[in-house]
């Protein structure tokens, strides 16, 4: 990794959003071993938005400093008033300057639809704490859509999302670029051309059916 | 005394026949919207135009997310607001709504300069809460009265703009989920039994918000159970089939995105 004279940076950003806090999570990307885990995958900046879980991460990380693995940067912030504008656009793939980074997210949808706004890889990982456990059925939905990849808490299952994540990138990439021209976006109906009408005898057969 | 009985006799009519009246009226609104279809998929090319000189929609916003999905089917890339009028309705307090709201606009204003199109023209009005969270149960009604005041003036107030000279009232009203939603489906609806409003204006189109896969919200609920939305849609086939409505699809993703710097710096 030390090779190139001029190392390109790699942002991962963990977020585990504004309100509740998860701290099973924060504990895994703390842990030293994901910490090597993501430099060898050639990241060098590891941000972690904490949320109400602030205070204790930022204490576990400066009693960890002399563990983070050389040319990675870890930091922990609260919360930003803006996750998009001011954090996620550091994971993208600037010219001379950086390549493509990571999201590792809760499954919250406004960081998912953010995530997918700047075409930026995304790993969910439900936190199964929540009221009905509704993050992993929006997991679920997103791994199986090709839209992210999901895991759990667990240190390992991260390791391999990560993994998989890189080679998923690489297969969907299609998907996530804007405006694609396949099929699929064209047979959705632009809000714009939504009209409830009377129906009318000649026209009412193959329109209520998609 | 008789004349006594008499003037009760002729209240209860009054009361009686009203309530009919009422109860009719309720019912056939109720059968025209049945009658109402949407397209919820392509049938021909993505329209350049709308369908009428002037327009006026209003969009029911509330709480981040919600907003945040709204705007994103909205920012499709379309850009054709000749004669166009947008108001948006959001709750009392609720900065990050408006927030993004103003970068959206922002952004619309962007992409139709480029295009060579007008933008149309937007107003935003701001209604009290009719619930806040953790409120209780008991002063619910009050604080609901409150807001279903504020929505009947939303709605009854025409833009201050030359599309506000010809119409008056919404043409259509969208809303993805939240609480005030309903609200605002059930002053329409109370409207239109007064026949304040005229049946074929304020038309509501209810789209499910994405985040809901499996099942409905409690908003979605009632405007599925009451039948008083004029389109109802859900985004995933899971909820669609549970509850035999139509699947939009993931409008969300109608978004068209940008270059990074460009218009999303645009919105910040």
């Amino acid at each position: 990794m030390t090779t190139s004279s001029k190392q390109l940076e790699r942002c991962c950003l963990a977020t585990v959003g504004a309100t509740v806090g998860f701290p099973k999570l924060i504990n895994t990307v703390l842990e030293t071993k994901f910490w090597e885990h993501i430099r060898a995958h050639g990241f060098t900046s590891l941000r972690i938005q904490c949320g109400p879980d602030l205070p204790w991460a930022s204490e576990y990380l400066s009693s960890h400093k002399d563990q983070i693995p050389p040319g990675l940067n870890v930091e922990v912030f609260g919360l930003s008033k803006n996750l998009m504008l001011e954090e996620m656009v550091l994971c993208k793939a600037v010219a001379g300057k950086s390549v493509q980074g990571l999201i590792v997210s809760h499954a919250g949808t406004g960081t998912i639809l953010d995530a997918w706004k700047l075409g930026l890889p995304i790993i969910v990982v439900p936190n199964t704490d929540l009221l009905d456990d509704h993050q992993s059925e929006m997991a679920r939905y997103l791994a199986r859509e090709g839209y992210a990849t999901q895991s759990s808490t667990d240190l390992e299952d991260l390791q391999g999302a990560i993994d998989k994540s890189n080679r998923l990138w690489e297969e969907n990439e299609n998907r996530w670029q804007p405006h694609s021209t396949s099929s699929q976006v064209h047979s959705r109906i632009s809000l714009w051309e939504i009209s409830p009408k009377e129906v009318r005898r000649e026209e009412n057969s193959q329109m209520v059916h998609d | 005394m008789a004349t006594k009985n008499t003037t009760t006799a002729t209240r209860a009519l009054i009361i009686t026949f009203g309530g009919l009246g009422i109860a009719i009226r309720h019912l056939q609104l109720w059968q025209q919207r049945r009658r109402r279809q949407v397209p919820w998929s392509h049938t021909r090319e993505r329209v350049k135009t709308r369908e009428q000189p002037n327009d006026y929609y209003l969009f029911v916003l509330g709480s981040g997310g919600h907003t945040k999905e709204m705007l994103m089917m909205m920012d499709d890339g379309f850009c054709h607001f000749e004669n166009f009028h947008r108001r948006y309705l959001i709750s009392s307090g609720d900065t990050m709504s408006l927030n993004h709201l103003t970068g959206f606009e922002n952004d619309i204003k962007v992409l139709c300069e480029k295009e060579g199109q007008s933008p149309g023209t937007y107003d935003t009005k701001v209604v009290a809460r009719a619930r806040r969270v953790h409120q209780s149960l008991l002063t619910t009604p009050f604080s609901a009265l409150v807001s279903l005041y504020g929505i009947f003036q939303v709605l009854l107030s025409p833009p201050a703009n030359d599309v506000g000279k010809t119409l008056r009232i919404p043409r259509l009203i969208f809303s993805n989920g939240p609480a005030t939603g309903f609200f605002v489906g059930l002053a329409v609806h109370i409207l239109k039994v007064l026949y304040i409003i005229p049946e074929d204006r304020c038309l509501f189109v209810y789209i499910e918000s994405w985040a809901r896969i499996t099942s409905l919200s409690l908003t979605g609920k009632l405007f599925h159970f009451t039948g008083i939305a004029d389109a109802f849609a859900v985004q995933h086939e899971e909820v669609a089939k549970r509850y035999s409505v139509s699947n939009a699809g993931p409008l969300v993703f109608n978004y068209k995105r940008r270059p990074t710097g460009s218009a999303i710096g645009a919105s910040s």
